[in-house]
């Protein structure tokens, strides 16, 4: 038996949020935390990613990004 | 040269020789001796007490197997170690014994030193401080003895009184500290030791694991033979106990070594690639004919990857799944078998990619396949074939390729099964058949294919179509050259693939959807790009009236608005209004009642990589440099392929289940090519190519009922499927999660998917833990980064909440919801 850790979760979207610039990303939600997500394309600006995001189920991605 | 030895303070012994002829051992514990210091710190043992006047054991340590051959003659002995007593009158002091017993500890070889007072007759200390005591001091070893391969040293530590009614006293044990001095004046901590002034050596290994010898060898290939000569001892080892990610359990070396006369192996390459259940090696060899092979080779060989070993060993009681790859048998032939019938042709290996049949005229439907197999092995299997067949459009398309899998069950000893492959001929025109064996598979020496009253394939291609006796087909055309005609009659330059309504299925037409080409492309498509094809061309509005052009073209018969025209071939179409030339060949195909529909064929068609593919392995690649970007491009285009099957083994199961459990929400979902492709990035060791992903498919049954219900779940799913894997994560939570999962088996396809049975509790906590958190804001997640013990203690305090509640405990407690969680994803 094993603990919860939310670092694991949050250590995967480090793994996916790009230095510069906004990663969509699709989550897969039949899989296990720590292998969940899937780089669909990097953007250099947040309106691209919105955009292409339009193009996928709701819900099954996200955009990270870091804040500057 | 002499050895020391240390004493843990936890480190249990492997194993349980009887106590000395101590009078009292209450209380005494059983630890492991060892000669490499360790990290336990030093820390005060049992505080034992003994009727005044007799002897207390405190610890027994005992070593682990030491080599054969050494010498105890004349060895003399020290041993420092940190006691005290308690009472002023006690005069506590100290009693030793040491001895060797066999491997098992069951029998005693020796004993160097009886039971007794050895160092200095000297009491210990009495007050809160622990101070050093020779137990002894340089004492020569009163039996000699020559050690057998395998004995261990027993050390037994304990206490006796000089004076006194209540005797107490304890020592400390432990190795994180600097040896004790050999004096009895230290009052520092420090570490107890024994020592002997002789050379002891150990036995080099019993068990081990594989992982561990692995990462101990830059070759990663070693002997198993010379091992376990060395070692002499239990021929058994855990092959797994580090390969956290598999299955594996453990097998015979024995069994290896009695069925092999070369008895060298590559055991790496079988731990990278196989990722099944158990397997024995003896089985495997049995199956081979020169029962000398190199595991490695053997699997570097295999395209795929992954087989079910398990299938090989299909022989009576041990299998459960009985699927593999052809190649991982047929790799081992004897050619000189397998070889018989009246006529009987092989695969030129390498010289002829290509096994050619004549051609067959429309509407033709099957063509029969005797496969000779190579038939040693005394077992029931599955075997799958990878084919890839053409249908070469005569004068029109060079090849248009399918790609097919093909199970055939081969009983015992049987050495042929038919394949029977069907043709579709919708399309109404002339075809030649070819049928090309992918790469491993021509690659198998043994196997034979026989083609009945075809002596020599090679050369009956058009010719002999007559043989076939059928009706003369009527005259068509085919569809791109008809729709490019008229669209240059319309001086239309450019054209939009488009899909039909009812195409449902995703497949290579979704790749052209919508697409733009010049009438003159070279890279134009050809339609149709696959039997049943659902996808037709429009013409780029140009603003000229085509109902107009068409109009000029015939007349309106019988079958509504519309209009009849004849192509340059002379073939005469009706299209309705608003219909294209295409669309209206499609519907007459449709109609056609000689159409056959496609039974074995295929299952999908075979990709080329497109620029969608090379994203994917661009991006992949640049995550993972390590990665080659072919290989990545390649694995993408399968991916697509392997999606394209499990969408509908999925969706079948969905079904299933959804009429099996009314009461359960079913829901399910096929993983993205993307995330497919992404997953050998990110666990190389595990997964080599997209075919072992094991949750490829995958399908959720929630139950609105409790634990019991679940299991009733997995239970009935057992019974009406084929479950090849489960795990129990509801009574073995993974990180809080609780489900449980089962790998389930399409009987036709050989195909896995996962089966996800869980409560509506687990499944609400599911969705707080893992997917609210992935679609936190950046604030939000640097509070969830700055409260990690909270909110871990939380989220493991409701997935025991959850459980109590679904397994009908009603009074638990529901744990408080911390301000970090209540402000950002909410509370459950």
């Amino acid at each position: 038996m094993s603990q919860y850790d939310v670092s694991t979760i949050l250590d995967e979207i480090d793994e996916f949020t790009p230095d510069v610039g906004f990663n969509l990303v699709s989550i897969d939600e039949f899989a296990l935390p720590g292998e969940k997500l899937a780089l669909i394309a990097h953007f250099d600006t947040i309106e691209e990613a919105k955009k292409t995001q339009e193009e996928y189920p709701p819900d099954k991605t996200e955009i990270y990004f870091k804040k500057n | 040269m002499v050895t020391r030895f240390w004493f843990p303070l936890n480190t249990i012994s492997d194993v349980n020789p009887n106590f000395g002829a101590w009078n009292e051992v209450d209380g005494a514990l059983r630890r492991k001796l060892v000669n490499v210091k360790g990290t336990s710190a030093i820390t005060i043992g049992t505080r034992h007490n003994w009727v005044a006047g007799v002897t207390q054991l405190d610890r027994q340590y005992v070593s682990d197997p030491l080599a054969a051959g050494i010498s105890f003659s004349a060895v003399t002995v020290k041993l420092v170690l940190m006691a005290r007593e308690y009472n002023n009158a006690d005069n506590s002091t100290s009693r030793l014994l040491v001895k060797i017993v066999n491997r098992a500890g069951d029998t005693i070889q020796q004993t160097l030193l009886a039971l007794g007072q050895f160092g200095p007759n000297v009491e210990y200390i009495n007050n809160a401080t622990h101070r050093n005591k020779q137990f002894a001091n340089g004492d020569i070893v009163t039996g000699t003895y020559v050690t057998a391969q395998g004995d261990r040293l027993v050390v037994e530590i304990g206490h006796a009184d000089i004076a006194g009614a209540t005797p107490e006293a304890s020592c400390k044990f432990g190795e994180n500290a600097a040896d004790a001095g050999d004096n009895e004046t230290g009052t520092t901590d420090a570490a107890g030791w024994i020592e002997f002034s002789n050379n002891i050596k150990f036995e080099q290994t019993k068990t081990f694991k594989v992982d561990a010898l692995l990462k101990a060898t830059k070759t990663k290939t070693f002997k198993i033979d010379s091992i376990l000569k060395k070692s002499g001892i239990a021929k058994t080892f855990k092959i797994d106990a580090n390969l956290v990610k598999r299955f594996t359990k453990t097998f015979t070396v024995d069994s290896i070594l009695k069925a092999t006369q070369n008895k060298t192996f590559t055991i790496d390459a079988l731990l990278r690639l196989i990722t099944t259940k158990s397997f024995s090696i003896d089985a495997i060899l049995r199956l081979v004919s020169n029962k000398t092979f190199t595991i490695d080779a053997l699997l570097k060989q295999i395209n795929f990857k992954a087989f079910t070993i398990n299938a090989i060993l299909t022989s009576g009681s041990i299998t459960k799944t009985k699927t593999f790859l052809i190649d991982a048998i047929l790799l081992t032939p004897s050619p000189e078998k397998g070889i018989r019938g009246r006529v009987r042709t092989r695969i030129p290996t390498v010289l002829a990619p290509f096994l050619e049949i004549p051609t067959k005229t429309p509407f033709s439907q099957s063509y029969p396949l005797f496969l000779e197999i190579e038939e040693e092995f005394s077992i029931k299997k599955q075997i799958e074939l990878n084919i890839i067949a053409a249908l070469l459009l005569e004068n029109k398309v060079e090849f248009d390729e399918y790609y097919y899998k093909k199970f055939l069950t081969l009983n015992p000893f049987s050495t042929q099964a038919q394949l029977t492959l069907s043709i579709q001929s919708e399309f109404s025109i002339e075809n030649k058949v070819i049928l090309e064996i992918e790469e491993k598979f021509k690659a198998i020496h043994a196997l034979v294919i026989e083609i009945i009253d075809k002596p020599n394939i090679t050369t009956q291609i058009l010719e002999e179509r007559d043989i076939y006796d059928l009706p003369e087909p009527p005259k068509l055309i085919t569809l791109g050259s008809a729709a490019s005609q008229l669209f240059f009659e319309q001086e239309t330059q450019q054209v939009i693939y488009r899909l039909e309504d009812n195409h449902e299925v995703e497949d290579e037409c979704d790749f052209y959807s919508d697409e733009v080409y010049d009438i003159d492309d070279p890279d134009k498509p050809d339609l149709p790009i696959h039997p049943n094809c659902k996808c037709y061309w429009e013409l780029v509005d140009t603003g000229e009236d085509l109902g107009q052009s068409l109009a000029t073209l015939g007349a309106a018969e019988d079958e509504g608005p519309g209009r009849w025209i004849t192509t340059d071939e002379g073939v005469r179409v009706f299209i309705k209004e608003g219909e294209t030339l295409e669309q209206a060949f499609i519907r007459r195909s449709k109609k056609t009642p000689e159409r056959k529909t496609i039974v074995n064929l295929p299952l999908q068609k075979y990709k080329k990589p497109t620029e969608r593919h090379e994203a994917i392995a661009n991006k992949i690649q640049k995550k993972y440099p390590n990665m080659d970007k072919e290989f990545l491009k390649e694995q993408a285009v399968k991916a697509d392929n392997l999606r394209v099957e499990h969408e509908k083994v999925m969706t079948n199961l969905h079904g299933e289940l959804g009429n099996q459990f009314k009461d359960a929400d079913v829901t399910g979902r096929v993983k993205d090519t993307d995330n497919m492709v992404e997953k050998l990035g990110r666990k190389p060791d595990v997964y080599q190519d997209v075919s072992q992903l094991q949750d490829v498919s995958g399908v959720r049954v929630v139950s609105a009922k409790g634990n019991d219900d679940v299991k009733s779940i997995v239970s009935e799913i057992k019974t009406t499927h084929t479950v090849i894997s489960e795990e129990n994560y509801i009574d073995q939570p993974k990180a809080g999660y609780r489900s449980y999962h089962l790998g389930v088996e399409d009987k036709k396809t050989g195909l896995i998917s996962e089966v996800q049975v869980r409560t509506q509790n687990q499944d609400h906590w599911a969705t707080f833990a893992h997917d609210k958190v992935y679609k936190l804001s950046g604030e939000d997640r640097l509070k969830f980064a700055q409260n990690k013990e909270v909110i871990n203690s939380y989220m493991n305090g409701m997935s025991e909440h959850y459980f109590k509640l679904d397994s009908g405990i009603t009074n638990s407690v529901k744990p408080p919801c911390p301000p970090s969680i209540a402000s950002t994803i909410g509370c459950m």
